[in-house]
């Protein structure tokens, strides 16, 4: 599989958890430009249940970032697994900071790389 | 005597050896009375250790070796009549020399056959005494800094069995002298450290050291606390075989604040690399907006420059809630505001770190506005940055107005809506719940930013 392969976007519907509005729009101009529809991006815990609950069934793949606002991403992770969709974390934390039960989830650390967050999720969403 | 002088001549007479035997034994004093106490004899040894010569003492009383306590309660004669009576008489008591001087002995005085009176030996037990003075002293020393000390204190075998424990350790665990004793002591250590602490014991031999961290449940409260333990082999060159003594300090305190470190760094770890996320986001978004190279540079560097001027008041007060007024004062400052233009009012505000930092780029943003087309640039404008708090039943917010007056507004208002007017109309809502609302009024700019600053009790 190529690279180009690898980072397939195109048409996904893709979730973005980041609650710095620039990082987020940055993300969602990113996601777009290499043709996926972005939803959200939500900048809160609470926004980010919502909406995995009205995208039931519609979303692909998500972008958490680990923490918004003090709040830990862990009940968005929750959900998305039992609604099957895959995700990447997007963190400053060290891997020692993520319990064990997520240790499996693809990370980028923080400032991303654009390209390894789209191959990351690219990869996730196939697995899926 | 035989030739080779090696041997007792077999002729000699008992009493001719018993008489070198008593002569030789210089260690000891031997000496023999009459029925009431006049000497009958007296060694060298009694003279070495009394002071007195043979000739002095021959006929007259022993009791001159007693002191004058003794003699006053009557000992001499309390100890003649126990030898009449038990066949001996042994005691330890002081004595004295001629000089006067006083030694500590020990003594045995038996009857001689027949009645005719006692034979005593006596002798100097001075030195002993002094050492078991010395050992007691020591014991009671040792008792006294083991008692007294905040350190729990133990004894135990090289493998941890325990043989002592302190009053503290009793106190502290309310776990009983006895039942502390063997392993009993490791029911007060937290379950998860049992096996570090007993392991811990299986290397202490081979390094003539015990040292080991765990929770030592305290009886007052239930709680467990961090206690540092370490132990050492009384006899270091046997440490087998030999008496170990062990302290055990609280260092709960200390843990708390290395834990509270490692979690400072790993918040510093995430600050520092949230803040690169964010200067990511400014340049790409900037360049985003940046018709050439110049022109990106120049507003790339002028953002990063505001960024770290509110980074600097963040960390000048340690992470913590920063100055409305120094914020605004130090962005106006820095977009070369004179007073007599602008005017900051408003009552003391703490702004906390998330929201400082995006309300101090949003002023950047306007100020940068200012400076370029609106009250910094024209000589009549003027600026008034107003600020007051609103309580509302559940929370109270922050209302702040940006105005600017005696602008002359250029004929076209702006048609492409930029990074600042991005940051203000999108970023300040997404962020801090924030409503913004920025308008071009005929005489100037004016902004109206109300955030959530605190929720009410």
């Amino acid at each position: 599989m190529t690279e180009q392969q690898g980072a397939d976007l195109k048409g996904r519907r893709l979730l973005i958890a980041e609650d710095e509005y620039m990082i987020a729009l940055d993300m969602a101009d990113f996601f777009e430009e290499a043709g996926a529809e972005v939803i959200g991006p939500v900048g809160s815990v609470k926004d980010a249940l919502a909406l995995v609950a009205r995208e039931r069934g519609r979303l692909d793949g998500a972008l958490l970032d680990v923490t918004l606002h003090n709040d830990k991403i862990y009940p968005v992770a929750d959900a998305l697994c039992a609604a099957g969709v895959p995700f990447v974390f997007a963190t400053g934390y060290d891997a020692q900071s993520i319990p064990q039960a997520y240790a499996d989830v693809p990370r980028c650390a923080k400032p991303v790389d654009r390209d390894q967050v789209a191959r990351l999720l690219s990869a996730a969403v196939l697995r899926s | 005597m035989s030739e080779s002088g090696d041997f007792v001549d077999p002729a000699m007479s008992k009493a001719q050896l018993f008489e070198l035997i008593v002569e030789s034994s210089t260690d000891f004093a031997i000496f023999t009375t009459g029925t009431t106490g006049a000497v009958t004899s007296w060694n060298v040894g009694a003279e070495r250790l009394f002071g007195f010569t043979e000739s002095e003492m021959i006929g007259s009383t022993a009791d001159v070796i007693f002191i004058a306590e003794d003699r006053q309660k009557g000992a001499p004669d309390q100890e003649r009549s126990q030898a009449r009576q038990e066949g001996r008489a042994i005691d330890q008591r002081w004595h004295q020399r001629k000089d006067g001087s006083r030694f500590w002995a020990s003594g045995l005085m038996m009857p001689l056959k027949e009645g005719s009176g006692f034979v005593k030996i006596t002798r100097d037990r001075t030195e002993q005494r002094h050492a078991n003075d010395q050992l007691r002293e020591n014991e009671e020393r040792f008792r006294l800094l083991a008692t007294s000390i905040p350190q729990l204190v133990f004894r135990s075998l090289h493998d941890g069995v325990r043989t002592w424990g302190s009053p503290q350790w009793i106190d502290f665990t309310g776990l009983s002298f006895e039942d502390s004793l063997g392993f009993g002591w490791l029911d007060t250590i937290h379950p998860d450290d049992r096996d570090g602490t007993v392991s811990a014991w299986k290397d202490a031999p081979a390094k003539g050291e015990y040292y080991a961290e765990q929770r030592i449940r305290r009886a007052k409260d239930e709680e467990y606390r961090w206690h540092q333990t370490r132990a050492r082999p009384l006899n270091g060159n046997s440490p087998t075989t030999s008496d170990w003594v062990g302290t055990m300090t609280d260092i709960h305190e200390l843990r708390g604040l290395k834990d509270r470190q490692a979690v400072l760094m790993a918040e510093l770890q995430h600050r520092t690399r949230n803040l690169l996320a964010v200067v990511q986001s400014i340049a790409s978004q900037t360049a985003r907006n940046s018709t050439s190279l110049q022109i990106f540079k120049t507003e790339f560097e002028s953002r990063l420059r505001a960024l770290s001027r509110v980074q600097g008041l963040i960390s000048r007060v340690d992470y913590q809630d920063v100055d409305l007024r120094t914020l605004v004062d130090v962005e106006l400052k820095a977009h070369g505001m004179e007073d007599g233009k602008a005017v900051i009012e408003g009552p003391p505000v703490e702004v906390p770190p998330p929201s400082a930092q995006a309300l101090a780029l949003a002023i950047h943003e306007l100020a940068t506005n200012a400076l370029k087309y609106g009250a910094f640039a024209q000589p009549d404008g003027r600026l008034r940055v107003a600020w007051q708090l609103d309580r509302e039943r559940d929370e109270t917010r922050l209302v702040l107005e940006w105005r600017e007056t005696g602008v002359v507004m250029p004929a076209e208002k702006p048609t492409r809506k930029g990074y600042g007017t991005e940051l203000i109309e999108n970023a300040l809502p997404y962020q801090l719940m924030a409503k913004t609302d920025l308008a071009y009024g005929a005489d100037g700019v004016r902004c109206l930013i109300t955030v959530p600053v605190h929720a009410n009790p």
